[in-house]
């Protein structure tokens, strides 16, 4: 764009009506096949690796509050070809009766306050109604444990093998998300793109170990009884939470520069 | 057998989470990338239409003088317009107001019901029988039509082809709190992306009963609306498209609104559009499905936007799947690439889908700042979940019973011009 247009589309102003970008498949094709297909591949040739490191680093910790010999690290099988993942094995510990109904008697009453405080006139927000869905899954887990403790299908062991399985799925799916959102859908500088594509594995890799060491904490200090709560709780939702709360900053960034910046003359019309 | 039941159900989730999500990206992608589908906003024909404007109302004092001065302010000439505010049992000044309009303007005609027939749709049909234009449009009391709003709306009906126009509607009150800036956000991603890529992409836009119009004659053919429906905006949508008219979309005719300001109405709000919405799909998936004049693109995005309600409550269904799963010890319920496919759809694909369509309508409009809220729309899901899951419920007992359904007002929040001189 010579000097005479760009000045004289500093003029104009495109109507947020019908405005679009040209698509540029040059730098969709570079983002795709230089780095999100790249980093897929290397993902699954490490995974395994990676599943190995977390679990190496989560279980120093969990030494230190366990009995001598209670951490081991065990392998399990996952995806043909990439091979299997390695996550914790730690002894299951049923709850205790007491336990379970002071988490019975606790869980109720949350549940009493969060279901008052959603049906208040104008104080009403979405969180009672998110808080009333955990501690409903937490109630359930209760009442489980109080009539089938013993039928409880997950041994620790079990339970960190599904969790390490969805976590090696998260990320993979972080990593293809990411790539769609931020190549084949995304505009912007390239630099910016692949910036935020970089900060969001090194977050997601840091929170993965983070969780992670929360859960097995949780349930090898307490006990299965908390399994369920976390596995639903505190699970994939919150992966997916601060993807959006990333690219909310991007967006807001993009906004300015499209809106004010150098970018206002990329818009095109119709 | 019930276990491979309850995995088979979460299967089904899965993969219609992936087919949500593939529509939203499609529908993103087209707003952002490809070439608009312009409206004919831009005709100027000497010989417009004579038009019939109707304004249901009840308990409406505190905001119809703004929906009527903005009417009576616009461009269009008052010569051609008929407008009539329908009254419906109100209790409030309204009918006092309305008659002051109606002895001042000659082209406001109000109708004030007494009828035990109450409700928005009840309330069309008294006045179409009454409205002396062909070409008809529809305002909510809270309005603030622009200037060349209706000559815009109008110019849809140049198209023979055109059975109803849709505008589109943007909150006046984003900035007050948090859930109105949140409702901001969604009513750009409804409104810039979603409908603008339907238009773009010739599938079905919708008639949403407000800022929008029809022919009288194709309403009349089969008697008005049907009064067993709430929601009679999208009920017209698909008797439309199933006998061969088109709704056209006005991404250019912005109107706006007041969206709620506290989550209480909201959630009424949301239960409404649920409950009325599902009706339409008791009555249209299979004549959407079966339809001659549809072809197999409209088809789908029909029905994907028929079951847009009944979603929901699957999901909910599938929560409560997951968890008897997870305690009978089958969660695993796929293994090797099938978890990636189906637990990556699920967990993420689907979840982020609505997302990056409303940024890039959010991008598009320019909506700065606000956008920063988009994580806090994650908690709205089991807000949705559980209010749209009611709205399912009652309209199931509405199709069972065949009870008649009352129409619910939304709360105003705006002063009154009057209460606004007086606080001055």
């Amino acid at each position: 764009m010579d000097i005479n247009e760009r000045r004289k589309r500093a003029n104009i102003y495109f109507s947020r009506t019908y405005r679009r970008f040209k698509v540029n498949s040059k730098e969709q094709l570079i983002y795709m096949f230089a780095l999100v297909l790249p980093t897929m591949l290397l993902f699954l040739l490490f995974y395994r690796e990676i599943s190995k490191f977390i679990t190496i680093l989560v279980s120093r910790p969990l030494s230190m509050v366990l009995p001598a010999g209670n951490v081991k690290i065990v392998s399990s099988s996952f995806l043909p070809v990439f091979g299997g993942v390695y996550h914790l094995s730690l002894p299951s510990v049923l709850p205790s009766y007491t336990e379970i109904l002071i988490n019975l008697a606790v869980t109720i009453v949350l549940l009493g306050v969060s279901l008052y405080s959603s049906k208040r006139e104008h104080k009403k927000t979405p969180l009672p109604i998110y808080f009333s869905f955990i501690l409903i899954i937490h109630l359930i887990s209760s009442i489980y444990f109080l009539f089938a403790r013993s039928y409880f299908p997950f041994s620790s062991t079990e339970y960190f093998e599904l969790y390490m399985k969805q976590q090696i799925v998260m990320w993979f799916s972080l990593i293809v998300l990411a790539g769609f959102v931020l190549g084949v859908i995304g505009f912007g500088k390239m630099r910016r793109r692949v910036l935020l594509f970089f900060i969001l594995l090194v977050y997601a890799f840091i929170f993965g170990i983070v969780r992670y060491l929360a859960f097995s904490y949780i349930i090898a200090v307490g006990s299965s009884l908390y399994m369920a709560f976390l596995f639903f709780a505190l699970g994939p939702l919150y992966e997916f939470i601060y993807f959006v709360f990333f690219y909310s900053i991007f967006i807001n960034r993009e906004i300015r520069y499209f809106g004010y910046g150098e970018g206002r003359n990329d818009w095109q019309w119709l | 057998m019930v276990i491979t039941i309850l995995k088979i159900y979460i299967i089904f989730i899965f993969v219609l989470m992936l087919i949500y999500a593939v529509r939203h990206a499609i529908f993103a992608y087209h707003r952002i990338y490809k070439k608009q589908r312009i409206y004919y906003g831009s005709i100027q024909d000497s010989e417009m239409p004579p038009v019939t404007i109707l304004i249901p109302m009840y308990n409406e004092e505190q905001v119809l003088e703004y929906v009527l001065d903005s009417l009576i302010d616009s461009y269009y000439p008052q010569e051609l317009m008929e407008i009539i505010p329908i009254n419906d049992n109100s209790t409030d000044k309204t009918k006092e107001l309305l008659d002051e309009y109606a002895e001042k303007y000659s082209f406001i005609n109000p109708i004030h019901r007494q009828s035990d027939l109450r409700g928005k749709v009840a309330a069309l049909n008294d006045a179409l029988k009454v409205a002396r234009n062909e070409i008809i449009l529809v305002f909510d009391a809270d309005y603030r039509p622009s200037k060349e709003l209706i000559h815009q709306l109008v110019a849809a009906f140049k198209d023979p082809e055109a059975g109803a126009v849709m505008g589109r509607v943007i909150p006046h009150n984003a900035a007050k709190n948090w859930l109105t800036r949140l409702l901001n956000l969604e009513r750009s991603g409804g409104y810039q992306a979603d409908q603008q890529a339907r238009y773009n992409l010739r599938t079905v836009p919708q008639y949403g009963g407000t800022v929008g119009g029809f022919r009288k004659s194709l309403v009349m053919a089969e008697g008005g609306f049907d009064t067993r429906v709430l929601a009679e905006d999208t009920e017209l949508t698909f008797r439309l498209f199933t006998k061969g008219w088109k709704v056209i979309y006005a991404n250019s005719a912005e109107c706006y609104e007041e969206v709620p300001e506290n989550w209480n109405v909201r959630a009424r709000q949301i239960r409404r559009w649920s409950r009325g919405h599902n009706q339409v799909m008791f009555k249209y998936f299979f004549p959407v499905m079966f339809s001659k004049h549809m072809n197999a693109r409209e088809k789908l995005d029909g029905l994907l936007l028929l079951i847009i309600y009944l979603v929901p409550f699957l999901f909910m269904l599938g929560l409560i799947d997951s968890i008897i799963l997870f305690f009978l010890g089958e969660i695993g319920i796929l293994t090797g690439w099938w978890v990636i496919l189906f637990l990556g759809a699920y967990n993420s694909y689907g979840n982020f889908a609505p997302f990056y369509e409303i940024a890039t309508a959010a991008l598009i409009d320019g909506i700065k700042n606000d956008v920063l809220l988009l994580p806090l729309l994650t908690f709205n899901f089991y807000f949705y979940l559980w209010n749209i899951t009611l709205g399912f419920f009652d309209a199931v007992a509405d199709s069972v019973s065949g009870r008649y359904v009352h129409w619910a007002k939304t709360e105003r929040f705006a002063k009154s011009k009057r209460q606004k001189e007086t606080t001055k």
